[in-house]
């Protein structure tokens, strides 16, 4: 029996793992979670790009899906390109699908000025 | 460097201040060095309580009690003229029982001999003066004397030299000193620099350069800190009865509104500045017979630093033997409240032996900084509309604007470091201890300044706050 | 001088939950007025960029400058005047008071909201011995650092405390490349969300030491060692102490309420959130002056911390400026470390209490009490301190002047 906690959302319930059997999952994303875990864990990326010419510094900005949590320091690696030089809205997308894997890279604020 | 001055004051702590500043008054070529990157950043002035003691603990007719009496009638003078932030609300030390009565008796008729303005109170006049005090304290000793800012103190004193022509050289430190026929040469950090006389108020740092070292020991001395939410809870600096280690732990209102509590005593073997739990009980077991409340929750910071004493329990202010090095050392307590006078006394020393024409320009007052907290809105709103940073706050526990900020970056001495920034002007000294105003300040500095953050130190070169950019 | 005596509320704080209450008090037609000390609204939403946010509220997992984002678009149209880089210096004779560069700003207003959020406890509430180097910061001021400025905080890294912050920051800190030791907890349990354990820690295999504090540290201008000792069940050190050799140590110690600025107006403080005493309305004990959000209490989740907001805008909406004569207080019991509000109108029907327990609970029941009566109960399966919790509780069925909040 392995006890996981899951992190789709703050509740953070404790699923129990037996076997081929998952409880004490309160949601449908949390059996998604639980089940993934055993086989492919899955991470959502957050991280900040550099930003020139405005006064802000840094850009925060995400994948819009999860990424498998392997790959995470080479999407980090891809991202650590990315240089904002222009005005940027937010939920643009910076990176199309990702080294791949189904996930865009969108800027999370808008950068007006 | 063949300039050859008339006097080299060595140490900027408070002592080397006040003769560097007493001499500027004179027609001579004058300068003082420090080994810091800045005026009092480490020495024992830093480590302060800044009480102007009354004087009447002092041996009668020791240098220290002539010394103390003088300088305290100067600072009441300085304070004004140098706006150097202070209290003069006297001072009081208190007795329980029989044997503190004697005690306390004892110091009013030093003090009376010290001609310090001292008198006794007993029971419910005590508490009319601080009704906080715990009740059992039957007979007090109130004293003339009061508190400043140390760093101000000394760093407005150095102003006011620098503005009457005395050079200042920083990160200058002696490494030698060789004696020649007609003068001595300095062999510094900076170069050599030759001067006719020398003096040493390099504190313990110049304990090296005297005939015999073995006369100076060092005491180190912890302090802890309180948050401004305890303005109030006492109006003087109070004592208990002296012991013979020194006037012991007090707790001391600042012109501030934190209290000082400490400081400890101990003897030392190295310039140990480290902050010890043992020492921060020690403090709070004391200040337990003053008041029955928990300054632990209360403690904002703590602090410590090092002062030189002499095992003559005088001060040593005199000429090496045949030679023109005026030795100014074993400067411990009262030396904050004797610098003046110690300037004046360094100054008739040097005048035995060259004559000091007075200069007829001598300014002996700084114009005053702007600080928005002399000011009431309508005066705010004007200066703001004239100059926008004076609306900017950077610090939130003690609102202080960008506007004063860049003012003390533009003032000689200039800060060279946050901590330089923060003795000015007293950001991250609050509550929050630099969390919020930090982040503001790096972000002037670098702008203004144009210098990299990764070049911002907290204190002296190697403590940056940060490394550079992210990738 | 700039005087705005025209507005039904003036809002102190231009955060998340400022910006949630000032966008239903307009919608509810009141006239409202922000005010931020930063030059950009958002509060520390701006510098908390991972995910965890806005589920309640938006039904998304958000980042943190996403939900501003949406604040902001929903508060574009409704013409709600926003001052930033202005300071609020606190009352003086009735009139609130705001320094900012574009000169003394004076408001009066029958309602004022603070939603100041909250600051960190440094060095100065944990007693650290040995020197005073540069290299220790608090979390947050480390988050700053390194997501707004984009600078790097240090190369090996320890952290004290294993609240939020510290494990956002442990996480945030490997993956811009710098080495983070471990995190140091005096507690035998962790402070944080579970799921910041897996996401934080586990996930990048550093380690969290349980039961274990950092005495003494020493570097003469940087960092350079800190010394940790293991703790007994009553938190004082036992055995050897460990050396670790870090250029970086950072604080997540706990936060505070936010509200010194009503410090000098005889502000009624509650000493178990630290945060001021309310009313059901978080109507504080000053005549108008509501505070929400971590300014009041530490909340556990931003989303929660805007929408128990709504409850001041209830208080406006109804008039309510000062406390009802008569009110019921609510008791500290067993197990239970803070809550708000802490003191409750009389028959107001239902009314919600924001809760936290005082250490991991596992199979208990919460009880609400008047004397030996129960006013409410629940079972309490597992809760941990760092998880706030919200009952409803039915104040018709109260008649005395107290009622207990206990777990037993």
């Amino acid at each position: 029996m392995k006890e996981i906690t899951c992190i789709v959302c703050p509740l953070g319930c404790r699923i129990l793992i037996q076997g081929d059997n998952i409880l004490n999952y309160k949601c449908k994303k949390g059996l998604e979670y639980a089940k993934n875990e055993i086989t492919s864990p899955k991470r959502v990326l957050t991280t900040t790009v550099k930003v020139i010419g405005f006064e802000r510094r840094r850009l925060p900005v995400r994948v819009d899906r999860e990424i498998p949590k392997d790959k995470l320091f080479l999407v980090l690696r891809e991202i650590k390109k990315i240089k904002i030089d222009k005005k940027v809205k937010r939920g643009e997308i910076l990176i199309y699908n990702i080294l791949n894997l189904s996930a865009n890279v969108i800027s999370c604020e808008t950068i007006e000025d | 460097m063949e300039k050859v001055y008339d006097v080299v004051v060595g140490g900027g702590g408070v002592v080397g201040a006040s003769i560097f500043r007493e001499l500027s008054k004179y027609e001579i070529s004058l300068l003082l060095i420090e080994k810091e990157e800045d005026i009092a950043s480490f020495g024992s002035t830093i480590a302060n309580t800044g009480i102007i003691h009354g004087g009447y603990d002092l041996l009668p007719n020791s240098l220290k009690a002539k010394l103390n009496i003088e300088g305290k009638k100067l600072w009441k003078e300085l304070v004004k003229k140098l706006n150097i932030p202070n209290e003069f609300n006297g001072i009081l030390v208190l007795g329980k029982d029989d044997n503190e009565e004697k005690i306390i008796y004892e110091l009013f008729d030093r003090g009376i001999k010290n001609r310090a303005e001292v008198k006794i109170l007993k029971d419910k006049e005590i508490f009319e003066l601080e009704p906080n005090l715990e009740k059992d304290y039957k007979i007090a000793l109130y004293s003339d004397g009061g508190i400043i800012d140390p760093f101000i103190g000394t760093l407005n004193l150095v102003r006011n030299g620098y503005k009457n022509g005395g050079e200042v050289l920083l990160e200058c430190e002696i490494l030698n000193i060789k004696k020649e026929k007609d003068f001595i040469t300095l062999i510094t950090t900076k170069g050599d620099i030759k001067t006719k006389f020398f003096v040493n108020a390099l504190g313990f740092f110049g304990r090296k350069f005297l005939p015999d070292q073995s006369i100076i020991f060092p005491r180190r001395g912890e302090y802890l800190v309180t948050d401004k939410n305890l303005k109030g809870l006492f109006s003087h600096p109070i004592f208990g009865v002296p012991s013979e280690k020194g006037k012991g732990i007090s707790i001391t209102p600042t012109p501030h509104g934190n209290l000082l509590l400490g400081p400890t005593s101990h003897i030392t073997s190295f310039y140990d500045t480290s902050s010890y739990l043992s020492e921060r009980i020690e403090i709070l077991e004391k200040v337990k017979s003053f008041i029955d409340f928990d300054f632990s929750k209360y403690i904002i910071r703590d602090f410590a630093g090092v002062r030189a004493s002499s095992k003559t329990k005088d001060f040593i202010i005199e000429f090496e033997k045949e030679s023109n090095i005026l030795h100014v050392q074993g400067i411990d307590s009262p030396g904050l409240t004797s610098a003046p006078a110690i300037g004046i006394m360094v100054k008739d020393l040097i005048n035995e032996r060259f004559c000091l024409k007075e200069k007829v320009n001598f300014i002996d007052s700084l114009k005053k900084d702007i600080n928005i907290k002399d000011l009431n809105k309508e005066e705010l709103d004007s200066l703001i509309k004239k100059n926008p940073s004076f609306g900017e706050i950077i610090c939130r526990c003690e609102f202080i604007s960008k506007g004063e900020i860049l003012n003390a970056l533009k003032t000689f001495p200039y800060p060279k470091n946050l901590d330089g920034l923060k003795r000015r002007l007293r950001v991250a000294s609050g509550r929050c201890q630099g969390s919020f105003c930090t982040i503001r300040i790096l972000k002037i500095i670098n702008e203004e300044l144009k210098i990299p953050f990764e070049k911002i130190n907290k204190k002296v070169d190697g403590s940056n706050i940060v490394y550079g950019e992210i990738e | 001088m700039v005087k705005l005596n025209n507005f039904d509320l003036v809002i102190v704080g231009g955060g998340p939950a400022g910006l949630f209450l000032a966008k239903e008090a307009k919608k509810k037609g009141i006239n409202v007025l922000i005010f931020d000390r930063e030059d950009r609204i958002g509060g520390i939403l701006k510098q908390c960029i991972h995910t965890g946010f806005g589920l309640e509220i938006y039904g998304k997992d958000l980042t943190g400058p996403e939900v501003i984002e949406n604040l902001k678009e929903e508060i574009k149209n409704l013409d709600i005047p926003i001052f930033t880089k202005s300071m609020c210096i606190g009352f003086e004779d009735g009139k609130l008071y705001f320094y900012s560069p574009k000169g003394v700003i004076e408001t009066k207003s029958d309602y004022y909201i603070f939603s100041l959020g909250a600051r960190e406890r440094n060095r100065g509430s944990v007693f650290i011995e040995g020197d005073r180097p540069s290299g220790i910061f608090t979390a947050g001021f480390a988050q700053y650092i390194t997501n707004i400025l984009g600078l790097k905080i240090g190369n090996k890294i320890a952290i004290l405390g294993s609240g939020d912050i510290g494990l956002i920051m442990a996480r945030r800190l490997i993956l811009e490349g710098m080495e983070v030791i471990g995190v140091f907890e005096i507690m035998p349990f962790y402070g944080g969300l579970p799921r910041n354990i897996r996401q934080c820690l586990e996930d990048f295999d550093i380690p969290l030491y349980l039961s274990h504090t950092i005495l003494k540290v020493s570097g003469d201008k940087r960092l350079k060692k800190i010394f940790v000792s293991e703790v007994d069940q009553n938190l004082k050190p036992i055995g050897n102490l460990k050396e670790f050799e870090v250029d970086t140590l950072l604080l997540s110690i706990g936060l505070l309420p936010e509200i010194d600025i009503l410090k000098k107006d005889s502000l009624k403080i509650d000493s178990k959130t630290l945060g001021p005493f309310v009313n059901q309305y978080f109507l504080t004990n000053k005549e108008g002056v509501y505070v929400i959000g971590n300014s009041l209490t530490i909340f556990d989740l931003v989303d929660k911390a805007m929408t128990s907001s709504l409850n001041a805008l209830d208080g406006i909406l109804k008039g309510k400026r000062i406390w009802n004569k008569d009110f019921i207080k609510i008791k500290k019991g067993n197990l239970i470390r803070n809550f708000v509000p802490q003191i409750i109108e009389r028959d107001v029907g239902f009314v919600k209490i924001y809760y936290r327990v005082s250490e991991p609970i596992i199979n208990k029941k919460l009880y609400l009490k008047e004397d030996n009566k129960i006013i409410f109960e629940k079972k309490i399966i597992a809760k941990y301190p760092a998880e706030m919790d919200e009952i409803l509780i039915n104040t018709d069925l109260i008649e005395k002047d107290e009622v207990i909040l206990e777990i037993l």
